[in-house]
């Protein structure tokens, strides 16, 4: 369970995230939707202690989140983080940059590693590409290998952020079928987007963040047939009005 | 031309070859572990350190390098700390090569983009960890070419030794000058030799900037993007 009890996040003399609550329970699948600037991603991120909170407190399975260095790396190896930028170490091969945690965290034998790299590899469906270096992959396959090297630390929850948003039209698709399959296999996920239909296809359960507040919460048919909060309303017409525009 | 005295004077040369390439191999070294670990620390948040390394790297690099060798020379005597010639020498070029290695270690760091370091993070690295993983070995890659452009230039400035009487090549180079009485085929010798050593040099980065480029295609335009959008930010 992640649970998020009146954080408050501020850079310099703006208020990103006012006393912000939020409980995520295993297995949930949330999709977090909002305008630009609502606090999303620092939300997310703050769970992952990316961002320090000002105020209030954030728990992972009980455990809180914290300065303390030795604490905080026990919390994160239950958290899988996906970059909008992928953040994939362009230095090291694509087994490099999955093998890391398992080696030096988990400290796994070399070929347990071998073994988890290679299925992870088949479940992003890149095995061909184990030795090839990031800066050789398309954005979609960058993307799928950054999960891989997520779901490599075993981890409780995946914490997406925007991971589509920096993706040509073309190759969104293919990371959320992983994503997708994620979902499927009941992993816990919190996934910062902005694909609409996606969310509502596998979220079980839809965030509408809006000027660093959660001001609706519920599962996709009540949001998106029928959002209580105006400016819910007026921030899914204005998607949907952009993306008639597209087709 | 005459260049009938240098099989005479060829051990000297020699010698005094070896000098030089002491000084500047011991300088490279030595500057090398210095100025990684003060560039290291140069990005550190602890703001004490920060400043008196600063104002180390500040200093020997605004200082003319004569000037740091005349100041360590007769610095070390005024405070009867009594260490050889040639120890001082390498003092002074290992202390003016960290300068410049621990700003380019610095930049190099402060250019990786914050991603890599939330990214290792998020995978439970700590700080040690990160920077010998991650950050370093991605410096080296963009920092090679200008750092050897440096140690080239340092090698040169190795004659500058001579004016406090450090033995390498154009000191002894004057000794063989005066009783030769030829000038100047004497410092066209001495330039081939420093020719000799610098050439290679300028070569190798030739040579690593092209395995770079092909091994790591198109990595600099991911990156320049990558940069890019995080000015952006995303909220």
């Amino acid at each position: 369970m992640i649970e998020l009890k009146d954080v408050c996040v501020s850079f310099g003399k703006l208020d990103v995230l006012k006393n912000l609550n939020l409980t995520v329970n295993k297995g949930d699948v949330v999709a977090v939707i909002g305008p630009s600037g609502s606090g999303k991603s620092t939300m997310l991120r703050a769970i992952n202690h990316l961002e320090v909170i000002k105020s209030g407190s954030i728990f992972v399975d009980g455990e809180q989140v914290t300065s303390d260095e030795k604490k905080m790396r026990a919390i994160r190896q239950k958290l899988g983080m996906v970059f909008q930028l992928f953040n994939l170490f362009p230095h090291l091969t694509v087994y490099d940059n999955i093998a890391l945690n398992p080696r030096l965290i988990q400290k796994l034998k070399k070929e347990d590693i071998d073994q988890l790299v290679d299925d992870l590899l088949k479940k992003v469906g890149l095995e061909e590409k184990k030795f090839s270096y990031p800066p050789q992959l398309s954005g979609g396959q960058m993307q799928r290998i950054a999960i891989a090297r997520a779901l490599a630390m075993k981890p409780d929850y995946m914490l997406f952020d925007e991971p589509t948003s920096a993706l040509d039209p073309e190759l969104i698709g293919e990371v959320l079928l992983v994503i997708r399959k994620l979902a499927e296999e009941g992993m816990t996920m919190i996934i910062v987007t902005h694909e609409m239909n996606f969310a509502k296809e596998i979220a079980d359960r839809i965030l509408m963040m809006d000027d660093g507040i959660i001001i609706e919460d519920g599962p996709p048919e009540e949001i998106f047939t029928n959002p209580k909060n105006e400016r819910t309303k007026s921030f899914l017409r204005t998607i949907t009005e952009r993306e008639q525009k597209k087709n | 031309m005459d260049f009938s005295w240098l099989p005479r004077y060829s051990g000297l040369i020699t010698k005094s070859l070896f000098m030089t390439l002491k000084l500047s191999g011991l300088a490279i070294v030595f500057g090398m572990i210095l100025g990684v670990i003060v560039g290291v620390l140069l990005t550190s948040k602890v703001k004490p350190i920060k400043y008196i390394l600063r104002a180390y790297v500040e200093l020997f690099r605004g200082a003319p390098l004569l000037i740091q060798l005349f100041m360590v020379f007769f610095g070390l005597a005024y405070i009867h700390i009594n260490i050889s010639l040639s120890t001082t020498v390498i003092l002074v070029f290992t202390l003016y090569t960290g300068a410049y290695v621990a700003e380019i270690t610095r930049s190099g760091i402060e250019s990786i983009p914050t991603g890599q370091w939330e990214a290792a993070h998020s995978i439970g690295l700590n700080y040690f960890q990160i920077m010998r993983i991650v950050i370093l070995p991605q410096i080296i890659t963009i920092a090679l070419p200008s750092l050897i452009g440096f140690f080239i230039g340092m090698t040169k400035d190795t004659s500058l030794a001579s004016i406090i009487g450090y033995s390498e090549l154009v000191k002894n180079a004057q000794t063989v000058m005066t009783t030769t009485s030829r000038p100047f085929e004497t410092y066209i010798v001495v330039g081939i030799l420093y020719f000799i050593i610098c050439y290679p040099m300028s070569r190798f980065v030739v040579f690593v900037e092209d395995r770079i480029r092909r091994r790591q295609k198109g990595i600099y335009p991911v990156n320049k993007t990558m940069v890019k959008r995080e000015e952006f930010g995303s909220a």
